[in-house]
Formats: C-alpha cells, sequence, structure tokens
C-alpha cells in the first residue's frame, strides 16, 4: 500500500541529511563517498532503492568512517523490512549499519531515532528503542534541534499511547468465564452485550500512567515544534478520546496557525469544531483541508465505497475520477439531513469520522491510513462506539483450554491460533445490537477482525451501509406529512403547478419548551434526478409555542417542468434545534394536451365554496389533509379540477363522475359511504360493499368564462373499519365520452393521542 | 476466580487512598506492595512447607524454594508498587493531594456550565437550565429554559428576577420565581452575559452590547466590537466593565450607558474565564493555565504571575485568599497568590471532570461535567 506522507518525510530526511559537499579534496575517498551518496539519495528519491543501496554500499567501502552512509543504508533497509521473520537478515544489516553510524557519530540525534524505529519492528526490543529514543532525544535537546525533539517525542509518545491501548478499557472478568469468546458474540446476539454488563467491569483507570507520560510526550514534542505533525496528531488523538473537546479544539488552533498548509491540522480542526457544534466553522476547515491534498489524497478521503453495500461499492469504484466527483456530489446532496441549514451534517460527520480514523489508527510502521484498517471503517460506517473492551491475550488460546467449571466445554474457546498472544477489543453499539470484535498484538496500532467478524461486518454493511445516530440533528429529527398535488396552470404560466400540503408536527416540536414563542423555519426543495436544485422555497415565521391549537398545514406552490424529481419539505427551530422532514418522488405530468384531463385529487378534512360558480380552488375554503389519515367517523372531503370538458351548444358541459374506494387492507371486512356534500347532483349517494364501493353520479354546469370545472365531494364512510383504503376517480366527459382517472390512497385508523 | 481475585487485590492497592493525605506526606507505595507481595509469597511458602514431604531434586527443597518465592512476591510487589508511585507522581506533580469537603447533588441535566446569582446556582446543559439552591445543602428548585439547544451563558438579575440565557440563536429571559415559559429578549450569537441589576452585558460574538432592562430588554447604543470572540463579561460595581476575550483582558468605564476603553492587558494564551478577586483578576486561560493581573489601576493592567502547572484551565473562581482552577479531568487545584507566584496548595482529583467553578465567597461551587454533579465546598481561610 501507498503512503505517500512516509515516502516524503523519507526522502525529506533523506535530503535533509545530505552530506555537505566540499568535505575533502574532490578525489579523495571521503569526496568520492559524499557524491555516491548524493547519487544515493537522488535514486532513492526517485524510487530505485536498488540503485541507492547499491551505491551506498559503495560509499561505505570507499570510507567506512563515513557515518552518513551508514546512516541512509541502514534507513533504507529498516525502511524496506518489516516485523516478520523473513525480514530478519535484512532488519539485522540495517541495525549494523545504523549501530555503525552511532559508533562514528554519537551525537547525530537522527541515527539513534532511526534504530529505535527498527526496534519497534522486533516486538521483543521495544524497550531496547526505548532506550535509544531516550538518547535520541538528549541528543536532540543538545544540538538544539526543536524538530528532532519533536520527532523523539513523538516516538516516545508511541511507546506510551501503545502501551496504554493494550490496557485501556480493560475489563476484568467477573462471572464464572474465562475469556471473551468471539465465536458465541458472533453466534449469540446477547452475548456480547451480556458480557459486557453482567460478566465484566471496566477497571477505571487502567494504563493512566502510560496515557500520561505518552500526553506528557506529545505535547512537549507540540510544544517544541508546533508544526510537528505527529506529536500534534498524538496529542490532539488523546484529547479527543478523554472528550477533552476544548482542549482539543485549542491545540488543533495552534495546530493550524503553527502549520497552515498542512491538510491534516485543517482535518483535526474540522473535527475539532464539528464536535463543538460549530458547523459553518467545521465546514470550512474541512474545504480547506481539501483543498491542501493531493488528488490522490483527497480521493482517498472522499472515497464513498466503506460506506455503500458491496456491490454499489463495485460499481462506484469502476467511476472514472470526474464521475466519482458527480456521484459524491449527488449522494451528500440526497443526504443532507437538513437542507434548512448551511452546513450539510452528514458530510460532516463522514469527514470528522475520517479525520478521527487517520488520528487514531493510522499505522505509518504497516504503511496504513486509518480509513483503511479494519476499526477505521466501522468508525466511519457508524461511528464512535458507545462501549469499548478490551480483554488480555488469554492463556488458554492455543486450543488447549478446557474450562476450568466445566471440564466438558473444550469447544468454546479452541482453535483460534490468529488470538494467541493478542488483545481483544470489542466494540458494541447497544443500541443496534452490534457488536465487533478485533484481534491486535500489543504495541502495535493494529487491529483486524477476530475469527468470522469480517463477515459479520458484510453482514451489516448489506443491512446498514452506514448510520449517523450520533449526529445531532437526527436526535430530534421528526416527520413531515405531505400530500402533492399538480393542476393545470393558468393560461399564461409554464409548467405543472405544483402544491404540497404539509403537516408540520409544530406540537410535537413545541412540546416541553419553555419559550413562548420562536422562530420557525421552512423550507421547500425539489431537485432532480441529478440532485440539482429546481425549487427552492424558504419561509421564516414565529410560532407561539404554547398555543391551545397549533396551526400545523404549511402549503408550498411552484410551477415546475414535466419531468421526474425528488421534493423536501423541512422545518426547524433554530432555538430548540428540533427539527422535521418529508420527502418523496414526484412525477410531474404535463397538462397541455387538448383531451380530458384530471388535477390530482386533494384529500382534505373540509372542502367548501366561497362562491356559488367556483372558478379554481382559490375560491374554495380548503383544509387539506397532508397525511391522508382520517379518524373513524371522519367525513373524508376530495377537491379536483377538470379540464377540457366539452361544451354543448348552450354552454353546458355534462360528465359523470365515479368514485371508487377499494380495500387494501382492513380490519375487518364490509364498509359503506354515502355523499354527504359537495356538488348538489352527488348529495344522496350511496352504496355499500365488502371491499369495494363505487359511488356514481352526473353532473352538469355551464363552464361560462372558467377554463378548468372543480368539482369536489364529502365521504360519509360512516363505521368504515381502520384501514387502508384506495380511492379511484373516474371523470368520463358525457359529451366526448373521453375518460381521466386520478388514485389516492388514505388510511382511516385511531387519531394519535 | 483465583486470577481474579489477584487482580482485584492489585487493583485496589495500587488505587487505594490508604495514605493519600491532604497535602501529606505519602509513603512509598513501592514498599509497602512489596512488603505485602512478601507476605503473599511468604503464606505460599509456608502452605508449600507444610505440606512438604520430601526433596524431589532440583530446587524442589523449602530452603530453595522459600527464597526464591519470598524475592519473586517481593520483587512483583515493588513493580508494581513503583507504578503506582510514578502515576503518583504524574498526578500530583504541581499540587499534593487535597481532599474534597462538602456537599454534593447528582444533576437532572448534562451539564455544561454553572453560573452563580444571589442564593442560586444555575447550571447549564443540554436539557435547560436547573436551579440549585445555594448554601449549605444543595436544593434542586426547578428547571428553566427547558428545550433551548447551545445554552452558553447563563445569568440573573436579582432586581428584576429574571434569568438571562444566551445560545447560538438569542438571548432569552425566564422569570425566576417561576416557571412560566420564556422570550427572546435579543437575537444574535451570545457568548457572554453579566446583569449588574441595571445595565446588562451581553457578548455577541466578538462584539458585546449594553443594554437596560425593563419590561425588555433595551439595547443602549450600538455593539461595542472587541478584537476577537467575547468569552467572559464582569461587573465591577456599576461603572466598571471587564470584558474577556480571548485574546485580551479590557476595562471599560461605564458612564450614562455609555462605554469607553480604559485599559487592557493581551494576554499571552487563550482567555475561557475570569474571576474578580480585590484588585486582582484571575483569567483561565486555557492551556497558558491561570493568569493573575494587577487591576488596581484600571489603565495599566499588570501581569502578577503565571501558573501553567494546570494543563488546562477551564474555569477559575477565588475566595478568602484562595484561587480555585478548574482543570477539567484532572479535578480542582487551589492555589494562593504569593506576590508574583501562585503557590499550590493542592489538587482535588476526585472532583471528576470540572469544567466550570464559581464561588460567592462562602463557598465554592463545581460541576463535574462527567459525573454530572454539582459540588458544593465550604470555603475555611487557611486551608
Amino acid at each position: 500500500m501507498h503512503y505517500r506522507p512516509l515516502a516524503g518525510i523519507l526522502i525529506a530526511s533523506l535530503v535533509a541529511a545530505s552530506p555537505a559537499r566540499g568535505q575533502g579534496t574532490a578525489d579523495s575517498p571521503i569526496a568520492q563517498a559524499n557524491a555516491l551518496v548524493r547519487d544515493a539519495v537522488l535514486f532513492a528519491s526517485r524510487g530505485d532503492t536498488a540503485a541507492a543501496l547499491e551505491r551506498l554500499e559503495r560509499a561505505t567501502r570507499l570510507a567506512p568512517t563515513l557515518a552518513e552512509a551508514h546512516y541512509r543504508r541502514g534507513m533504507l533497509l529498516a525502511r524496506q523490512a518489516g516485523s516478520g521473520l523473513a525480514d530478519m537478515f535484512k532488519r539485522r544489516a540495517a541495525g549494523a549499519e545504523l549501530e555503525q553510524a552511532i559508533r562514528i557519530d554519537a551525537g547525530n540525534p537522527l541515527y539513534f531515532l532511526e534504530l529505535g524505529r527498527l526496534r519497534l519492528k522486533q516486538g521483543f526490543m521495544r524497550l531496547d528503542a526505548q532506550r535509544l529514543f531516550k538518547r535520541a532525544l538528549r541528543a536532540a535537546q543538545e544540538r538544539g534541534d526543536p524538530t528532532a525533539v519533536a520527532e523523539v517525542e513523538a516516538e516516545l509518545g508511541d511507546i506510551y499511547h501503545r502501551r496504554y491501548q493494550a490496557v485501556g478499557h480493560r475489563r476484568l472478568i467477573t462471572g464464572d468465564a474465562w475469556q471473551f469468546n468471539p465465536q458465541e458474540a458472533l453466534g449469540n446476539p446477547n452475548y456480547a452485550r451480556e458480557f459486557l454488563t453482567e460478566r465484566s467491569t471496566e477497571i477505571e483507570d487502567a494504563g493512566e500512567l502510560d496515557l500520561r507520560q505518552a500526553e506528557e510526550h506529545y505535547r512537549t514534542g507540540a510544544a517544541v515544534a508546533p508544526a510537528h505533525d505527529k506529536a500534534a496528531a498524538g496529542l490532539l488523538g488523546i484529547l479527543f478520546d478523554a472528550r477533552r473537546f476544548e482542549e482539543f479544539l485549542e491545540a488543533a488552533r495552534g495546530f493550524v496557525r503553527a502549520a497552515p498548509d498542512n491538510s491534516r491540522a485543517h482535518l483535526f480542526y474540522g473535527l475539532g469544531l464539528w464536535r463543538m457544534n460549530r458547523g459553518r466553522e467545521a465546514t470550512r476547515a474541512f474545504d480547506r483541508a481539501l483543498s491542501l491534498m493531493t488528488p490522490s489524497e483527497r480521493g482517498q478521503l472522499t472515497h464513498l465505497s466503506m460506506i455503500m453495500r458491496k456491490a454499489d461499492a463495485e460499481s462506484y469504484e469502476r467511476l472514472t475520477g470526474a464521475e466519482r466527483g458527480e456521484f459524491n456530489r449527488i449522494y451528500w446532496s440526497a443526504n443532507d439531513p437538513l437542507k434548512l441549514t448551511i452546513e450539510n451534517e452528514h458530510l460532516l460527520e463522514h469527514l470528522a469520522r475520517v479525520a478521527y480514523t487517520d488520528i487514531r489508527y493510522s499505522a505509518p510502521d504497516l504503511h496504513l491510513r486509518g480509513w483503511e484498517t479494519d476499526r477505521g471503517v466501522i468508525y466511519i460506517r457508524y461511528g464512535p462506539p458507545p462501549v469499548v473492551a478490551t480483554f488480555p491475550p488469554g492463556t488458554n488460546q492455543l486450543g488447549e483450554f478446557s474450562d476450568p467449571i466445566d471440564a466438558s466445554d473444550r469447544t468454546t474457546l479452541s482453535g483460534d491460533p490468529m488470538m494467541t498472544g493478542r488483545i481483544t477489543t470489542v466494540w458494541y453499539y447497544p443500541e443496534r445490537n452490534l457488536r465487533f470484535v478485533f484481534y491486535g498484538p500489543p504495541g502495535y496500532n493494529f487491529a483486524r477482525f477476530a475469527g468470522e467478524f469480517r463477515a459479520y461486518a458484510e453482514d451489516a454493511r448489506y443491512a446498514m451501509p452506514v448510520k449517523y445516530d450520533n449526529v445531532p440533528v437526527n436526535e430530534a429529527l421528526d416527520s413531515i406529512a405531505i400530500q402533492t398535488a399538480l393542476f393545470r396552470p393558468k393560461a399564461d404560466t409554464l409548467g405543472t403547478e405544483l402544491v404540497i400540503f404539509a403537516g408540520v408536527p409544530l406540537r410535537r416540536m413545541a412540546g416541553a419548551v419553555d419559550i413562548a414563542e420562536g422562530p420557525l423555519e421552512t423550507g421547500l426543495f425539489v431537485t432532480d434526478a441529478l440532485e440539482r436544485s429546481v425549487v427552492e422555497t424558504r419561509r421564516r415565521e414565529t410560532v407561539v409555542f404554547h398555543a391551545e391549537r397549533q396551526f400545523e398545514q404549511r402549503t408550498f406552490m411552484s410551477f415546475i417542468a414535466p419531468g421526474q424529481y425528488r421534493y423536501r419539505v423541512e422545518a426547524l427551530q433554530p432555538a430548540t434545534r428540533r427539527a422535521a422532514r418529508g420527502s418523496g418522488l414526484l412525477a410531474v405530468d404535463a397538462f397541455d394536451r387538448p383531451a380530458l384531463m384530471l388535477s390530482d385529487v386533494v384529500l382534505a378534512d373540509r372542502v367548501a365554496p366561497r362562491t356559488d360558480a367556483p372558478a379554481d380552488r382559490t375560491e374554495f375554503f380548503l383544509d387539506p389533509n397532508p397525511a391522508m389519515r382520517y379518524a373513524p367517523g371522519d367525513e373524508v372531503h376530495l377537491y379536483w379540477e377538470i379540464y377540457n370538458l366539452q361544451a354543448d351548444s348552450a354552454g353546458v358541459v355534462r360528465y359523470e363522475a365515479e368514485v371508487t374506494l377499494r380495500v387494501q387492507t382492513l380490519e375487518r371486512r364490509g364498509f359503506a359511504a354515502n355523499v354527504v356534500g359537495g356538488v348538489l347532483d352527488a348529495v344522496g349517494v350511496t352504496a355499500k360493499g365488502d371491499d369495494q364501493l363505487t359511488l356514481r353520479y352526473e353532473v352538469s354546469d355551464v363552464l361560462g368564462s372558467r377554463d378548468r370545472l372543480p368539482g369536489w365531494v364529502a365521504l360519509d364512510l360512516a363505521d368504515a373499519p381502520n384501514g387502508t383504503y384506495i380511492l379511484e376517480l373516474l371523470i368520463t366527459d358525457m359529451a366526448s365520452g373521453q375518460t381521466f382517472v386520478r388514485r389516492r390512497t388514505f388510511t382511516v385508523s385511531e387519531p394519535e393521542p | 476466580m483465583r486470577r481474579a481475585f489477584v487482580v482485584a487485590l492489585a487493583v485496589i492497592l495500587v488505587t487505594s487512598p490508604v495514605l493519600a493525605q491532604d497535602g501529606g506526606h505519602r509513603f512509598p507505595r513501592r514498599w509497602l506492595i512489596a512488603g505485602v507481595g512478601t507476605l503473599v509469597a511468604g503464606s505460599a511458602v509456608a502452605i508449600y512447607a507444610a505440606n512438604f514431604e520430601g526433596d524431589i531434586g532440583g530446587c524442589s527443597s523449602v530452603q530453595c524454594v522459600a527464597p526464591i518465592t519470598l524475592f519473586a512476591g517481593a520483587m512483583v510487589g515493588f513493580m508494581i508498587g513503583s507504578e503506582s508511585d510514578k502515576l503518583y507522581n504524574l498526578r500530583y506533580a504541581h499540587a499534593p493531594p487535597w481532599t474534597l469537603r462538602g456537599v454534593e447533588l447528582p444533576l437532572t441535566v448534562v451539564p455544561t456550565d454553572l453560573s452563580l446569582g444571589a442564593r442560586t446556582v444555575f447550571v447549564s446543559g443540554d436539557e435547560g437550565v436547573e436551579l440549585v439552591r445555594a448554601g449549605p445543602s444543595l436544593e434542586r428548585l426547578g428547571m428553566r429554559a427547558r428545550g433551548l439547544r447551545g445554552i452558553g451563558a447563563v445569568t440573573a438579575d436579582s432586581v428584576t428576577n429574571i434569568i438571562l440565557v444566551g445560545t447560538g440563536v438569542g438571548l432569552y429571559q425566564f422569570p425566576l420565581r417561576n416557571d412560566a415559559p420564556g422570550s427572546l429578549a435579543y437575537p444574535g450569537d451570545i457568548s457572554a452575559i453579566s446583569a449588574d441589576g441595571s445595565i446588562t452585558a451581553i457578548g455577541l460574538g466578538p462584539d458585546f452590547l449594553l443594554a437596560r432592562h425593563g419590561d425588555s430588554l433595551e439595547a443602549i447604543g450600538d455593539p461595542i466590537a472587541e478584537i476577537s470572540r467575547v468569552v467572559d463579561l464582569v461587573w465591577q460595581g456599576n461603572r466598571t466593565l471587564w470584558v474577556l476575550t480571548e485574546d485580551r483582558l479590557a476595562s471599560y468605564e461605564v458612564r450614562d450607558g455609555v462605554s469607553t476603553l480604559s485599559g487592557e492587558f493581551a494576554l499571552p494564551a487563550v482567555g475561557r474565564r475570569m474571576a474578580l478577586g480585590g484588585d486582582t483578576a484571575y483569567v483561565a486561560a486555557g492551556s497558558g493555565g491561570v493568569y493573575a493581573i494587577d487591576i488596581s489601576d484600571h489603565t495599566a493592567l499588570v501581569q502578577l504571575a503565571n501558573w501553567s502547572g494546570v494543563r488546562f484551565a477551564y474555569d477559575v473562581a477565588t475566595a478568602a485568599g484562595r484561587v480555585y482552577v478548574a482543570a477539567g479531568p484532572e479535578g480542582l487545584y487551589v492555589t494562593r497568590l504569593d506576590g508574583d507566584r501562585f503557590v499550590p496548595i493542592g489538587l482535588a482529583r476526585e472532583a471528576g471532570f470540572v469544567a466550570a467553578v464559581e464561588s460567592d465567597g462562602e463557598s465554592v461551587y463545581l460541576l463535574d461535567r462527567t459525573g454530572g454533579t454539582l459540588r458544593r465546598i465550604p470555603v475555611e481561610p487557611g486551608r
């Protein structure tokens, strides 16, 4: 895996430490060796490590006392070497070179530092690494090199912090269990919860000494070199984990001031601002961070595949860079929980989670960025785990275990060699009973899924690719009932008239609020298939919170071209940060044909004309029912408009209206309806049926100067049982014989308390 | 079970406050626990000796097992004790332990901040403002501002009997005596408030405003621009207003509603909260620690002392010559000012995550943010 910052550091340190020209005469061995070292630096910077090593080897032969040559050769070998057995000889060679460099020049902190890093790759040499770092620190202090001091302090901080990670959140098993069993946690949905709540207790302050020492080292590093990335990130990670957000923010601001061109500094600052609920500033900080990144790094940071289902992620991976950018824009626009706010809370949360994984789970020694790790991916999908627990490596992890309580139980823990000597870390999300178990070696900032938990994570990903439960706006997000209706516009207006009736749950939003009145922001947002804004209407009003009756309906009107859209109606009380949202898909028809056409049928609680011959809905008292939900015994009022009816020579139009009610779901069968209001021709029409009934009546009217004929009826459903009904309105023009039908679905149910 | 017992014993030994006394000398744990380790090992040896049935070769004789076991027990104890000593030294690097006295009250809100009015403590949180009667026994009085989010600053005006609650969208006022609904008094991002009975000072981000309180809040003149965000406001009498911003402490003389800058002190760190004690202003300045500033001459503010023993100073209060510093997860530091330096008196770690501290001269009130409690400690001169 490519790790750009590491390569950068390597090249920078090679260049910074390149030997001064002019040491010795041009043809002296020292001068020749120096020339070879310079060549090696060039080759290394181009990525040709083999050529670099070959030149460095020649340089060490030519000038065995040239410490720089040994150092560089040792560093290159060390950086190539992993921590496995296969690289043992490479590590040994690197160690020999670095030790030689130290023998020649014991005052150079970089030599100790590099040797210490090499020792870290050998688990049992970690104490020696610490000793070497302390020597490096002394050397750096003696030289007065703040960057080297910070570098060493950060390494020391890492050592202590990794020790802490091995014991932090440590649980003491109090029940008869011997060890947390990942297999059981996988198969038994109650196991993790029970184990964490009933069979173990957290040891308070476990690892505090290491944590404090880590903080001291990071803090000192950041103090001597405020722009030092690793020291700052280490300190910020500790502050964040301890929820010391005020301190985090101040430290992050200091980091930004010291390193204004460091994208990570802005990223971490954005994380702090977002956790302090300062969304607008967080947006600016994240934007700045992204603008400072290379396209490749930006691409990694904004990559969405990890929060998609696997199949979707595969399609996403096949997109070109430009297509992916456009997809990201559409994705985040569609996933903005509230368009009324300036910031996109879910995008900010996503970036904050990615930033956190970069602080906490990045492992430069393993060439991993935080978001590439198992823990990082789960964190980005589901946010901070509410419960974290660690368990020490057991003595029974070689498959030789027999439970001391129940000797016959030999299966519970046996046979997972991956667990041997590893720390077991459990992340538990109680709300959704999600649990993830990781194994990681002590002393390394690395852990991966235990056993079959990778497959479990994939299953969870399919069911729930991402969740933003921890975002404050979602905690108090209510729903808005919406009824949309399309009408033909007036002759001089283009498009189709879209009317949205919204039921804003003001009573719920104002419940248990101690202020008499306050502002309410509402908005309609209509976007096309590519999430481009088509309609955006925002309003602000003052509402009385403690009113006995709340007028909850809000109506939005707009003209819109035929097509497919997504709409949203939102409401927000800025003072209480309570919000509500309703959304849906919208297919907008054209009303431009000369044939008989019908508007949508509006379901209302009351429809009554204001005049004897109303021309359109503006001449009605119309009390819509946005939820399309009626209490048993309520009258169902309908309103519609008929376009292009053919009048006879006397200017009279005649049509037949056929209202069919079909049961979709019903608690008991059999119901009846009769028309109790509306056009006079309809009143008194009755019908009965088991699961369907039809009311039919004819209407004659003089069209006059009107360009449409409004229709309305009030249905008494008598004792219609609770259930869901499909209402179908069929209009037949008696003159032309043309027909047009519209449907609605409504519900009869007991009213909410 | 045996292992759990051993671990529990170790935890108890390491964390027990047996010898942690108010500023007293602490016997090094490494010797104490080494002794315990030796005793435990000795018990094991005694059991071994009692059941010894004959030498089976190697080091199986009591003469061989005993010294090795005793040495191992002592060493394990010594190492555990050494870790404990190191932790103790880190925790109390800047002040010795200080035992908290007084009473505490579990809060119903998830607390974020506290402020003090006449006989009432106001604890703000996500659920509103909880009112607690100040005094020897803390008594819950009720809730105000339920439902308001983002509460940042709270103050009470005892003359008009109202509570002013600042949020990110405006300043709201509530009656102090009953729980009738409140109303918006002034819109804006309210960063600080202070009421003196006749004039209320309101921090509006990087500005502040003076307002007169009658039936409603009436602004006096235009907002006055500061150089950075106003984080705290304190009236000294009714003619001097202290304005703490993130970058400076400034004094304003207020005459007939007109405020004039009379002096300023540029802070080397980020200002957070302040407290007045006689001729000294104390400023909690986050990672910069605590500053004591001589304010005897309002036109020439002079730094007296700075103490950065605290990792991060969240808040500060003063009473009876003591300076109380809210140190977040470290607890509460108690110090005193001695000429040009702070002298640390003690650190109360059991205070929890102390995010805010206030004093009325007789008591100090502290807020434990993670424990969700309000604690009152009596001011005891000399302690």
